[in-house]
């Protein structure tokens, strides 16, 4: 399948056919409504293009900077919040929202990544947990503002209120499509960010964040950049959330989010950017073929992480690429 | 002027006395060798020179400009850089992005978000020229985890010199190196611009008198002498504490 | 007058309670990741275990007590076993991937509990011996968490003397402040790691049948109880006793006073009294500095 790969520098990769592959599964997403009937498949790619943004946002930080924040799900769950606020005391415009969510979660991010980047390793880990538990008690404690655990219900369904391009969202296939739109403008957007001479510092800061500074860089504050980037990707795929599901409750930024995306982008395959694509699309897959079946999703999620982790670190990607260039690359030998 | 001027540094650990007042002046473009036993406060000068350590007291200047006590990426990006006893390299990266990554600091880029780092042609261009300056050239795209031990030498050295820096600090870049490898590493860094200004810490005698224009000895956190390589060769002092010792060493 | 003393009086003891709790979980979280660099996110699941566990001895046996000595027993062959067989093979890889790992397992652990027990808010009694009120400051207070406070100090004060009057404690307290060390001095490390796992999943346990007549026993208790100890270790500093304890009644008392005076703010209360300590002392109020 893809030729990402962790170390973008390699050259060692074979490149044809890349573009040509990229082409056909956009066309491929684009055609799935036409080549299915079923609302049910169409609404759960949707989840899945929504949560493959929220998991590239967070594989920002943890595959490509070294960052292990387990508290993502804070940024989710302020973007759906505020998106869904805004949209029923405001306007439920959809541009007005989605950058509502965008702006506040930029802002969470900052003064979240503002303390935890002082620590280094499993404080920082501990200390975005720790924040993000602090905004699922503040969603869970406001009843007036946020319904507390009742959640957020009779969320308007946003609107694009420009003359002459009718948008709206109640029609699953058009809903489908904007969903596709903002993923692939954030797949495009985030590859240009980790393609970046930004881009690379991150890099350079998962290798060996030391010698960046005994380079001359600042790492702190690329640190906090990059985690704003991430929280503001992650705050996108909340507002989307809103949208697709019309209601929020404080579960959406618990700590089982936060391990649910990890989860995605560690199985998916971390520091590339369609790995953790991959990772929410079989989580989600799998969680709703297993919970049809059995309510034991959580045994069988941890159960499947732990399988990755002792014995496939690299993830789906990983894998895919030994089978695929195993001969042929010595770039993913670890 | 000079280029890097230390005054009464002084470094404890606990109740041990790393570095006991040391003074050094070192001139622009100097290569200045940097010797003694080990225990002899070398390193730790290195590291309290760039900010990995701070001085418990005294003072460092770059240039006339107090640099004493500073973050190690201020005191780089003030024109000092250093190289590392033990390879201190971005292994899961190639050989080209470890120099780019460097080279890029100073071109001011790094903050660029939506322009491919393949995309700013002078600062590829510099990676390019500083890795054949390193006979680095034909390894660009490899992981540097795959490199030789010697070949991961020359991109730790490489990294710094990336850096443009007008005073660049080398510890002990022959360590582990095979006779061969260090006459052609001793080579380069001979080869390196002359505004540099060059601190080196070396065991090998051979490299430090093909190298350097002055010596500095090193004994229990002070120095013992300072001069030419002649003046030091013909101190006594230096030559029952420590020299006699090390040459007879360096030759079997 | 008496009568506002008598509250904070009854206040601080229950302050007390819980902080002394708060410090056994927060004693095996913190030796555990001195010993090993392993932040066990499973502690919560663990605590959880313990409190469960209990309530199964207690419908069997009957009795409290035993149960109280089963509990620990039980929950430290879990951990051994956890570290034995799942830890132990990702020494060589580095610690991301045990935390990873331990991640994973509070997803089987919590579900598991679950589905043993249900996801309804069970309770488990107090000892008939300490089921009725002492009045103490003038108000009633009850006498097993008295309890809680006299063996929460028993149980510090055995193990501040296990750390510092035994060998094992010596050998503990050494790959705390430094592991090559003790791996130089012939020591067979493998089993200290696996002894000191065992220890913190059995104070972990012991915790959680011991808060059980206090807390409750609900889905969600597991990591409730994590967060909050992550929040005493930050706190108090990682690797040491006196970290442990003096950021486990920092931050017990602030909720428990927080909880009466102004139950809106009560976490908040804590995450900021984290934020303010870490922005003073990034490494915590006891730790070493710079992690």
């Amino acid at each position: 399948m893809s030729l990402e790969t962790t170390y973008p520098a390699g050259g060692v990769f074979v490149r044809s056919g890349k573009l040509v592959f990229w082409l056909v599964m956009l066309a491929a997403l684009a055609a799935f409504p036409i080549l299915t009937t079923s609302a049910y498949s169409l609404s759960t790619l949707t989840e899945i293009l929504i949560f493959g943004i929220f998991a590239m946002s967070l594989d920002l930080l943890l595959g490509y900077t070294g960052l292990i924040s387990f508290g993502h799900a804070a940024f989710f769950g302020v973007g759906a919040y505020t998106a869904g606020l805004v949209a029923i005391k405001i306007a439920p415009n959809m541009l007005l929202t989605m950058a509502a969510g965008i702006v506040v979660c930029a802002i969470a991010a900052f003064v979240i990544g503002f303390f935890s980047i002082r620590a280094a390793g499993v404080f920082f880990l501990m200390l975005t947990l720790a924040f993000s538990q602090m905004v699922y008690a503040i969603a869970h404690q406001w009843t007036w503002l946020t319904g507390g655990s009742n959640g957020l219900a009779g969320i308007p369904r946003p609107n694009l209120s420009v003359p002459s391009l009718p948008i709206e969202f109640y029609d699953p296939t058009k809903f489908y499509y904007i969903t596709l739109g903002i993923f692939v403008i954030s797949l495009l957007l985030l590859k240009r960010i980790v393609s970046s001479p930004f881009g690379h510092v991150l890099l350079g800061i998962r290798e060996n964040e030391g010698r960046m500074k005994a380079v001359g860089y600042n790492t702190r504050n690329f640190k906090l950049a990059a985690f704003v980037i991430a929280g503001a990707f992650g705050g996108l795929s909340g507002v989307l959330y809103s949208y697709f599901n019309g209601f929020i409750s404080p579960s959406e930024l618990y700590w089982t989010m936060s391990g649910q995306v990890m989860v995605m982008v560690i199985i998916g395959g971390a520091g590339t950017l369609v790995g953790p694509v991959l990772g929410a699309g079989t989580i989600l897959l799998l969680q709703n073929i297993v919970s049809s079946n059995t309510e034991r999703w959580p045994t069988i999620m941890g159960m499947v992480f732990i399988f990755f982790v002792l014995l496939a670190r690299n993830g789906i990607t990983g894998l895919l690429d030994k089978v695929w260039h195993g001969a042929r690359s010595q770039v993913w030998k670890h | 002027m000079e280029a890097l001027k230390v005054e009464k540094l002084y470094k404890n650990f606990g109740g041990l006395q790393a570095t006991n007042g040391i003074s050094l002046k070192v001139e622009e473009g100097e290569r200045r060798a940097i010797i003694g036993p080990n225990g002899a406060g070398k390193t730790t000068l290195f590291n309290l020179i760039s900010g990995e350590l701070k001085p418990s007291a005294g003072h460092v200047f770059l240039h006339d400009q107090e640099i004493t006590g500073l973050q190690p990426h201020q005191i780089a990006a003030k024109g000092l850089a250093r190289t590392f006893q033990r390879n201190n390299l971005f292994l899961g990266l190639s050989v080209f992005e470890n120099v780019r990554i460097a080279a890029q600091q100073k071109n001011g880029i790094s903050s660029k978000l939506l322009s491919p780092a393949s995309s700013f042609r002078d600062v590829n261009a510099e990676t390019e020229e500083i890795l054949e300056t390193l006979a680095l050239g034909d390894r660009k795209d490899i992981l540097t985890k795959n490199l030789s031990y010697g070949e991961q030498r020359q991109v730790e050295i490489a990294i710094a010199l990336a850096t443009r820096p007008k005073v660049l600090l080398l510890d002990e870049p022959c360590a582990g190196l095979s006779p061969t490898e260090t006459t052609m590493l001793t080579g380069m860094i001979k080869r390196m611009p002359n505004d540099i200004t060059i601190l080196i810490i070396e065991h090998d005698m051979d490299v430090v008198f093909a190298l350097a224009d002055r010596i500095a000895v090193l004994h229990y956190g002070e120095v013992l002498a300072e001069g030419t390589p002649q003046e030091v060769k013909a101190n006594k002092v230096v030559l029952e504490v420590y020299l006699g010792e090390e040459v007879s060493n360096a030759r079997t | 007058m008496s009568d506002t003393l008598g509250f904070y009086g009854i206040q601080f003891l229950n302050g007390m309670a819980y902080s002394l709790l708060l410090f056994l979980l927060a004693m095996g979280l913190s030796l555990i990741f001195g010993m090993m660099d392993v932040m066990n996110l499973a502690h919560g699941s663990l605590y959880m275990i313990g409190a469960y566990v209990g309530l199964f001895f207690l419908g069997w046996t009957g009795q409290f007590w035993i149960a109280v000595v089963l509990v620990p027993i039980a929950v430290g062959i879990i951990g051994i076993i956890m570290e034995a067989s799942l830890l132990r093979p990702l020494y060589r890889r580095g610690h991301l991937d045990q935390v990873l790992l331990t991640f994973g397992l509070s997803f089987v652990f919590m579900d598991m509990v679950k589905w043993i027990w249900g996801a309804d808010i069970r309770s488990l009694p107090a000892p008939p011996g300490l089921a009725k009120s002492a009045i103490i400051f003038g108000r009633s207070f009850p006498e097993y968490r008295l309890f809680v406070i006299v063996i929460g100090l028993i149980l510090a004060l055995a193990l501040w003397a296990f750390l510092e009057r035994t060998r094992l404690g010596a050998v503990i307290r050494a790959g705390v402040a430094d592991k090559e060390m003790v791996s130089g001095l012939g020591i067979n490390i493998t089993l200290v790691f696996t002894l000191v796992f065992g220890l913190g999943a059995a104070l972990a346990g012991l915790s959680g049948i011991i808060a059980g007549p206090v807390l409750g026993l609900y889905p969600g208790m597991d990591f409730e109880t994590l967060i909050i100890t992550l929040i005493v270790v930050v706190v108090g500093g990682l690797g040491t006793l006196k970290g442990s304890f003096w950021g486990a009644i920092l931050i017990g008392q602030a909720q428990t006073f927080g909880k009466v005076l102004v139950p809106d703010f009560a976490l908040l209360i804590v995450f900021v009294i984290m934020a303010i300590v870490l922005l003073a002392r990034p490494s915590g109020l006891f730790g070493k500095e710079a992690a």
